[in-house]
């Protein structure tokens, strides 16, 4: 009994400082306060440029607008929130891309992605980020440059040449709605399709099956660490 | 918006637009030929439309606003401007004749909402209700519903709409619809000394063009044309031009269109919005066929 509130202090006291670590026989630190942080903080963001956004995407959602005072709010906040986005994936891709550089194994991966999502196989060799993650860590920060870059142009069109706006539009639309669709499985992925995901976004911590389940490169490596 | 016109069609709205009575269709008629460049249809149009007491920017004139007050020319101001919705370019043409020598020709072109019958700015706009078309074909902005995004400015094949700095609103000629409403002709025609602008039924006013464009080839002018472009459907402004072959020369687009690239950007956001529906019931699929990741338990194996 003892035992159980002293690892509960740890858990406590461990999950905000640092990551990769066992902090009991049962759970490991995924991501650390700052990281997780770092996420919500995009995620709010990214939703209010997306909700602020389906205002001008299409009429049937024009609806939307009312949440933010009528269509020519949604259309004055879109920019500014959007750029809250920006700064975000800026600071996540600066803080992040250490983890998320290639290793070997990733093309290994890639290759079974079907199996993978066909829940037939787990490769021994993940690490810490799959290359699906990383994957979709990589075109989250291209698709912000995309984003910010005709983003800019269409907040004052007037102040750019015709085909930089027409550019503009369509390379916004494109991005714009190849994101949603990463958005929408990236949640599903972690909330729905593989249990015990979403709790390391949540309170950082995952189990050790879960780890050694998805992850098996990174938990031999925690757990090496550990020795 | 007048409450006798009736809306034929209506921006960013899926449903039917409201008009349900047939209107003839009206139109300014503009013998560029007969134009004397006497800018009483801008004062006109500034005067009805009181446009003259705006300040936009700090108080300074249209011209002002573009950073020009001298250009080298007697036209009012280089551009239009969120409060200068009609201008008279003074165009000036060389002409090269057979016999070697020269002739300047001044063509004078009205520079305003042109009210195409398939307007690009009414596509563009995403806001519902912010552009509409009249049965009788005069579009119209509403800039109680417009948010300011300036798609319409994209969207437009003739460079009109402007955008007030101040209140973040597109506006541009209303074809004087408030008067119209109330059965009078728009302000311009009004004004203008020479006959050159004339305002009725599209059908009335063709046949007087192309009286007119006879009677132009037989002193010469060969080339003669009315310029109603078929591209746009046609316009609520048409004109008489000498050089009808040429309409650049009068700053007229030669071919005008709604542009391809905002016909495919609209095209892309419905493909776009299948997509994510698609993606939507992919995971719906997904989920169904192959239920979720358990994780096995491992540790009891150690």
């Amino acid at each position: 009994m003892s035992q159980e509130m002293h690892s509960q202090a740890q858990i406590a006291a461990v999950a905000r400082t640092r990551e990769d670590v066992m902090i009991n026989d049962h759970l490991i630190v995924r991501h650390k306060a700052a990281v997780r942080l770092t996420h919500w903080m995009v995620a709010i963001f990214f939703f209010l440029s997306l909700l602020t956004g389906l205002v001008l995407f299409t009429p049937y959602l024009y609806g939307l607008s009312g949440i933010f005072g009528g269509g020519a709010m949604a259309r004055f906040l879109h920019p500014w929130v959007s750029l809250g986005f920006v700064i975000g994936v800026l600071f996540m891709f600066l803080s992040w891309r250490g983890r998320m550089r290639k290793e070997p194994g990733d093309e290994e991966w890639k290759k079974n992605i079907g199996a993978y999502m066909r829940y037939e196989v787990e490769l021994a060799e993940v690490g810490k980020y799959n290359a699906g993650q990383k994957t979709f860590f990589r075109s989250v920060v291209l698709g912000a440059v995309a984003l910010l870059l005709s983003g800019i142009v269409m907040w004052v069109p007037s102040s750019f040449p015709y085909f930089m706006r027409t550019i503009a539009y369509w390379l916004h639309e494109i991005t714009f709605i190849a994101f949603v669709v990463g958005v929408i499985y990236h949640i599903y992925m972690s909330t729905t399709a593989m249990p015990g995901t979403l709790r390391a976004m949540t309170r950082g911590t995952v189990t050790k099956d879960w780890a050694k389940w998805h992850h098996p490169r990174w938990y031999r490596e925690v757990t090496e660490d550990k020795k | 918006m007048p409450s006798n016109m009736e809306i034929r069609k209506i921006s960013a709205t899926p449903s039917p637009a409201t008009g349900v009575r047939e209107a003839p269709q009206v139109v300014k008629l503009i013998d560029t030929t007969t134009c004397i460049g006497c800018k009483a249809c801008e004062v006109a149009c500034q005067e009805w439309n009181d446009l003259l007491g705006i300040d936009e920017l700090n108080g300074q004139s249209p011209a002002h606003q573009l950073g020009h007050v001298q250009f080298g020319s007697y036209q009012t101001q280089p551009d239009l401007t969120a409060n200068f919705w009609n201008l008279i370019r003074f165009n000036e043409h060389v002409e090269n004749n057979t016999d070697g020598s020269e002739t300047l020709h001044w063509l004078m072109a009205k520079d305003q909402c042109m009210h195409c019958a398939e307007p690009g700015c009414l596509e563009a706009c995403p806001a519902p209700g912010a552009i509409v078309q009249y049965t009788n074909g005069v579009v119209d902005f509403q800039q109680e519903n417009c948010i300011g995004c300036e798609y319409c400015v994209t969207g437009c094949p003739f460079d009109i709409p402007r955008l007030n700095q101040r209140t973040k609103k597109v506006y541009k000629c209303t074809l004087c619809s408030d008067r119209l409403s109330y059965g009078l002709e728009p302000a311009c025609i009004k004004a203008c000394p020479t006959g050159c602008l004339q305002f009725g039924t599209k059908e009335q006013l063709v046949q007087i063009a192309n009286h007119r464009v006879e009677q132009l080839r037989a002193d010469g002018f060969e080339k003669s044309a009315v310029y109603d472009p078929p591209g746009v459907g046609g316009t609520g402004v048409i004109y008489v031009l000498k050089f009808g072959d040429q309409p650049e020369l009068y700053g007229l687009p030669n071919n005008p269109r709604v542009p391809w690239t905002v016909t495919i950007w609209k095209k892309i956001k419905q493909l776009g919005s299948l997509a994510i529906v698609g993606a939507l019931f992919g995971t719906l699929i997904h989920y169904l066929r192959f239920g979720r990741n358990e994780v096995p338990r491992l540790d009891k194996e150690e």
